[in-house]
Parts: C-alpha cells; sequence; structure tokens
C-alpha cells in the first residue's frame, strides 16, 4: 500500500513538473478555459465562433493562444471544471450559458469572464455585474417579436397566447416575463405552458393549442430539440406558432445567429487579452436578430406576410 | 502544477457532498432504505438557503432552516412509505418529483438563482478554498459528534436495530414506523444541509441541482467503506471514510479535467473508479487470500 501511494505520488509530480514546464511562457501565448453548460446545436455553435475569432485575432497580432474546452453536461460540475480553470490561472474564462456564467463570476474576481448565450446580465447579477465580467447576450428585442405576432395575426384586447418553455431552462422564464409585459400594455391575456421532461410536452402543448390563438416559444434549448411534436400538434389545430430562433415549425421567428454570437464575444477576448481592456470596459453586447417568415405555413392560415 | 492548485477545489466540494454522503449513509446502510428522495431534497435544501440567503437572513439562519426543510421532506417519504404502506423506493420517488414542484415555487417560478457572494456574507465560498474547507470540515465534525451522540442513545439504538432487523425490533417493542420516518427525517435533513453548503460554495441555486446526487452519495460510501473498514469497522471511522470518499470522488473528477481527458468520459471514468475501489477488496479476497487448510479447518488437536 505504501509503495503503490508513494509511486501514484511521484507519478503526479512529474505530471505536474511537465505542466508546469509547458506553461512557462512569457505573454507570447495565452490559455483561455471555456465552460459549456452542456452540448447542444446553439452553445456548440456560439464556442466555434468564438474560438474562430479569437485564433483569427491571435494570428494577426502573431501570439499563439491554447483553448481548455470543457463541457460539464451539468450545472454542479461547472464549478468544478471552473475550479480546475482557476487553478491553471487561465487568462480568461468564457463561460457559455448561465450557470457556467454564474459558476465563474463566483470562483474569481481577477480572471476576466465572458459569458455567451446568457439572456440577461442585470438579472442573473440583481446586484450588479461584477468589474470583471461581461459578454454577449441572445436577448432578441421582445417588443418587436410580440408585436410582429400583433400585426401579423391582427391580434386584438381579450385575445389569449400561449407561452411554451421548460422550467428547467434558466433563461426560458424571463424571456416569458419580458413578453407578457408588452402584451399585458397591449390587452392581451398571456398564459404560459410549462413543462419539465419532455415526456409531458405532448400533454402540454396540446392543452396550450386548445386554449390560445397563437403559441409563443423563446429561445428554449429543450422545445428546440423537439419542436417538431409541436409543429404537428399546432399545424393539426391551426395555430400558428412565433420561436424567438430559427425554427422549421415556425411561422415566423426572431432569431439570432449563435455562431455570430460567440464571434462576437471571441473579439471582445482578444480585445481583453491583446489590447488590455478590462471587462468592466465592455458593455454587454447583443447582435441584431433575422426575422424570418415560412411562407407555406403563413399561407395556409393566411397570414400575410409583410413586405420586408 | 495546476493540479496540486486545484487540490483545495476539490477537497472543499469533496467535503460538502461528503456531507451529502452521510445523509445517505444513514437511509441507506443505518435504516436499509435506498432513498431517492436526496436527489430533490439536496435541491430543496440549496434553494431554502439560496432565497433565504438573497433575502437577508443570516447564512448560518438559512443552513439551519435547510435541515429543517430536508426533514420535512423526509418525513413525507416516511409517510407515505409506513403510514400509506408505499414501497420505500417508490414513496422516495414520489417524494422527488413532488419536491421539484416545491423547489420551482421556492425559487419563484424560475429555475436558476444567483447567490452574490460579494453582496451577502455567505458561510463559504469557492473564491476562499482553504477557507471553505476549514468551515465544511467544521460543520462536518460537529455533525459526526451529535450523530455519534445520538446513535448511541437507547432511542438511537433502535433505529440502528430497525435498520438491521425490524421484525426482531418490532418484536422488542420498538416502534418500527415511528423510527424509519426519524431516520429518514434526519437523513434527508442532513442532504438539505450539505445542499445549502453547496448553493453557497458555487454562488447559485439551479433546479437541477440534485439529479444524480444519490449516485454520487452512494459511489462516496463504497470508495470511503472500501478503505475505512479494514482500518477500524465502528461507526465514527465508517462517517470519516464516507466523508472521505466523496473527497477521493472529486479529486479523480478534477484530475480528469485537468489532464485535459475528454469531459464526455467524466461519468465513465469516475464509475470505473467506484468499481475498482469495490471490486479490489472483492478480488484480493478471492484470488489472493491465504488458502486455508486442513489444520486451519479441523482445528488442531487442542480439544481432541
Amino acid at each position: 500500500m505504501k509503495k503503490t501511494l508513494t509511486l501514484l505520488l511521484a507519478l503526479t509530480l512529474c505530471v505536474c513538473a511537465l505542466g508546469t514546464l509547458a506553461s512557462c511562457g512569457d505573454k507570447n501565448s495565452y490559455t483561455i478555459g471555456i465552460c459549456q453548460l452542456m452540448k447542444h446545436e446553439s452553445l456548440d455553435k456560439a464556442t466555434e465562433g468564438f474560438i474562430k475569432a479569437v485564433e483569427e485575432e491571435m494570428e494577426k497580432a502573431g501570439k499563439t493562444v491554447t483553448f481548455d474546452t470543457q463541457v460539464p453536461g451539468e450545472a454542479n460540475l461547472c464549478a468544478t471544471v471552473i475550479g480546475a480553470f482557476t487553478a491553471k490561472n487561465v487568462d480568461l474564462i468564457m463561460a457559455n450559458a448561465t450557470p457556467a456564467l454564474a459558476a465563474a463570476a463566483n470562483a474569481t474576481a481577477t480572471i476576466p469572464v465572458l459569458g455567451t448565450s446568457v439572456t440577461d446580465y442585470n438579472d442573473t447579477f440583481k446586484s450588479g455585474i461584477p468589474s470583471n465580467v461581461s459578454g454577449t447576450s441572445d436577448a432578441v428585442p421582445f417588443g418587436d417579436q410580440a408585436q410582429m405576432m400583433i400585426d401579423t395575426l391582427g391580434l386584438e384586447a381579450g385575445d389569449k397566447v400561449g407561452v411554451l418553455y421548460c422550467s428547467n431552462e434558466s433563461n426560458s422564464a424571463f424571456q416569458y416575463e419580458q413578453v407578457k409585459t408588452y402584451f399585458d400594455s397591449k390587452g392581451i391575456v398571456v398564459e404560459k405552458y410549462t413543462f419539465s421532461e419532455t415526456t409531458e410536452l405532448q400533454t402540454v402543448v396540446t392543452a396550450a393549442a386548445d386554449a390560445c390563438r397563437a403559441i409563443y416559444v423563446p429561445s428554449d434549448n429543450t422545445v428546440a430539440n423537439n419542436d417538431t411534436v409541436v409543429g404537428t400538434v399546432c399545424d393539426s389545430k391551426n395555430v400558428p406558432v412565433y420561436t424567438s430562433y430559427p425554427s422549421a415549425i415556425a411561422y415566423a421567428s426572431l432569431g439570432i445567429d449563435y455562431y455570430q454570437l460567440g464571434y462576437e464575444t471571441g473579439k471582445m477576448a482578444a480585445d481583453i487579452l491583446l489590447n488590455g481592456k478590462s471587462p468592466a470596459d465592455l458593455e454587454v453586447k447583443v447582435i441584431t436578430p433575422t426575422m424570418s417568415y415560412n411562407d407555406e405555413l403563413c399561407a395556409k392560415l393566411g397570414i400575410t406576410v409583410p413586405a420586408n | 502544477m495546476g493540479f496540486l492548485n486545484a487540490i483545495p477545489g476539490a477537497v472543499a466540494q469533496g467535503l460538502i457532498w461528503g456531507l451529502m454522503a452521510i445523509g445517505v449513509y444513514i437511509s441507506y446502510k443505518i435504516l436499509d432504505i435506498a432513498d431517492l428522495t436526496v436527489d430533490g431534497s439536496i435541491c430543496t435544501g440549496a434553494c431554502v438557503a439560496g432565497v433565504l440567503i438573497t433575502n437577508g437572513v443570516p447564512a448560518w439562519v438559512a443552513v439551519i432552516a435547510a435541515f429543517i426543510a430536508g426533514a420535512v421532506a423526509g418525513t413525507v417519504t416516511g409517510l407515505l412509505h409506513t403510514f400509506m404502506g408505499i414501497p420505500s423506493i417508490l414513496a422516495g420517488i414520489l417524494t422527488q418529483l413532488m419536491l421539484y414542484s416545491v423547489n420551482l415555487k421556492i425559487l419563484g417560478g424560475k429555475s436558476f438563482l444567483l447567490v452574490d457572494s460579494r453582496s451577502h456574507t455567505l458561510m463559504l465560498n469557492q473564491i476562499n478554498n482553504p477557507m471553505a474547507i476549514l468551515v465544511a470540515g467544521l460543520i462536518i465534525a460537529a455533525l459526526i459528534v451529535v450523530l455519534w451522540l445520538f446513535f448511541y442513545t437507547e432511542f438511537g439504538l433502535t433505529l440502528k436495530s430497525t435498520g438491521d432487523n425490524p421484525d426482531m425490533s418490532r418484536a422488542q417493542g420498538v416502534n418500527v414506523n415511528f423510527n424509519k420516518v426519524l431516520g429518514l427525517a434526519i437523513s434527508n435533513g442532513v442532504v438539505a444541509l450539505a445542499g445549502s453548503l453547496l448553493t453557497q460554495y458555487q454562488g447559485f441555486a439551479d433546479i437541477n441541482m440534485g439529479r444524480g446526487a444519490i449516485v454520487i452519495g452512494l459511489a462516496a460510501i463504497f470508495i470511503g467503506l472500501s478503505v475505512s473498514l479494514k482500518i477500524k469497522p465502528n461507526f465514527v471511522v465508517s462517517l470519516i471514510g464516507v466523508v472521505g470518499g466523496g473527497i477521493v470522488y472529486y479529486l479523480v473528477y478534477t484530475f480528469v479535467i485537468i489532464l485535459g481527458l475528454d469531459t464526455d468520459l467524466l461519468k465513465m471514468l469516475s464509475a470505473l473508479v467506484v468499481a475498482i475501489f469495490l471490486a479490489v477488496p472483492y478480488l484480493k479476497g478471492k484470488y489472493f487470500a491465504k488458502k486455508p487448510t486442513l489444520e486451519d479447518v479441523m482445528g488442531g488437536d487442542s480439544n481432541a
């Protein structure tokens, strides 16, 4: 037992020594830790865009950068991953999704932290965004989205709109509240339809489609992964679906390109590392969403697609 | 170098999950009930503590409140099992399902709550790992002392006997049903306590925090006991062993992450570690133990 213990310790020390030698560089090479909450199409694209942008900027400046990309898969492990990053003293942490961002902001007050795929920073950090935190937001202008629905469907006061989202998702409830505020001001009744497991989705969508004139889906990853169910149910009941992410089932969608979002975050990272800016100097960025209409579906319900 | 720096963080997290494993130990080893409520009660503890702290309540009060909330959850499972006759595993699952909705309501309909260490005084936090280790260590030490004193009172011993042999205990006049409910309440209270520490450590409470918690608890128990039972098979050493199991589990996690191995393999690697810890003593006993000789079996010629 003693011998194996000694051997194990010796081995660990060797690995660590090698690690030190490798990182013993000057500021011509940077390490960036990327904590992506889980494997998901939008999050994957954001990470891709981020890496691309940073690599491009680093190449222009003649420096090298190594990325340590970790996908913990659940919120609890974010603290472990971020702990590893702070132990390695990375130069910057990119946190992809809200729990990752919270874990990063909690664990360090010195390492710059850039968030992405987070909807609202002020809602997340109720006591103010920490000085070492900034990033990009995937929020879409909810007022525009609501107005688009009102205009195309001719919604009037008293009409009912259903908001469908998964109760597990950190950003969805916030988007529901934003959209609700806008609709409330026009006298339109908004009802939320939430589910926690994908097995419940069909029942919930059916109930929503039966009761509402239109359904709105915020940028909710769980619904996005299973939206064919939503499309089938709503089509059969002739209820139009509007989404805040690009989707095949949506009659109209206001969405952002996550690769672009990650790319902008990457440019911010390069700004911090190469130009000495601090996250406190950088405002949280949003990118312009694109509006797209599904002509076929709209024609089916007699919805006129605005000519822009 | 990176790994050495990461050890304090791993130890701190291991201590918190080790505390959770103590709760699972009470229900699983002492009461002999596979209690799945813990996936829900650890989240309940986190949510209750998170909401109280962000509303200005002192952290130590929030932690006690979390314990009470967990005890209530455990009581519900206990009553479902004893009063309504539902098998214990199902009772645990039902309470866990109920707790999902309860936790959502505690969080005010949101699925996420930030507990900001800069604006509230927390008992422990990831930004200061040595302090976190000290605080968690003290809480665990105090809890082990309390549990040790409790389980060696006459009443506490009846709790142990309930798990050991419920029929015999009943024959001896022990109220087995009451003991099961109380045991589950204590167990889930401890788990919720761990949840309240976890939320302060990582700075947020999330509705999905509990998923798979029972697996980590059981892994910590098996890893810890496989070592501590060799040292001394008594109550206090077992509890310390369980906490040690939690620390080992998180050291493995951190090691895998620092090594840069594919995090997709994280869960598989941790499962393999648990399997190795369980298999080594068994294999040693089976293939490497001294084969008993005829004299050992027959007992020699002392009593011809």
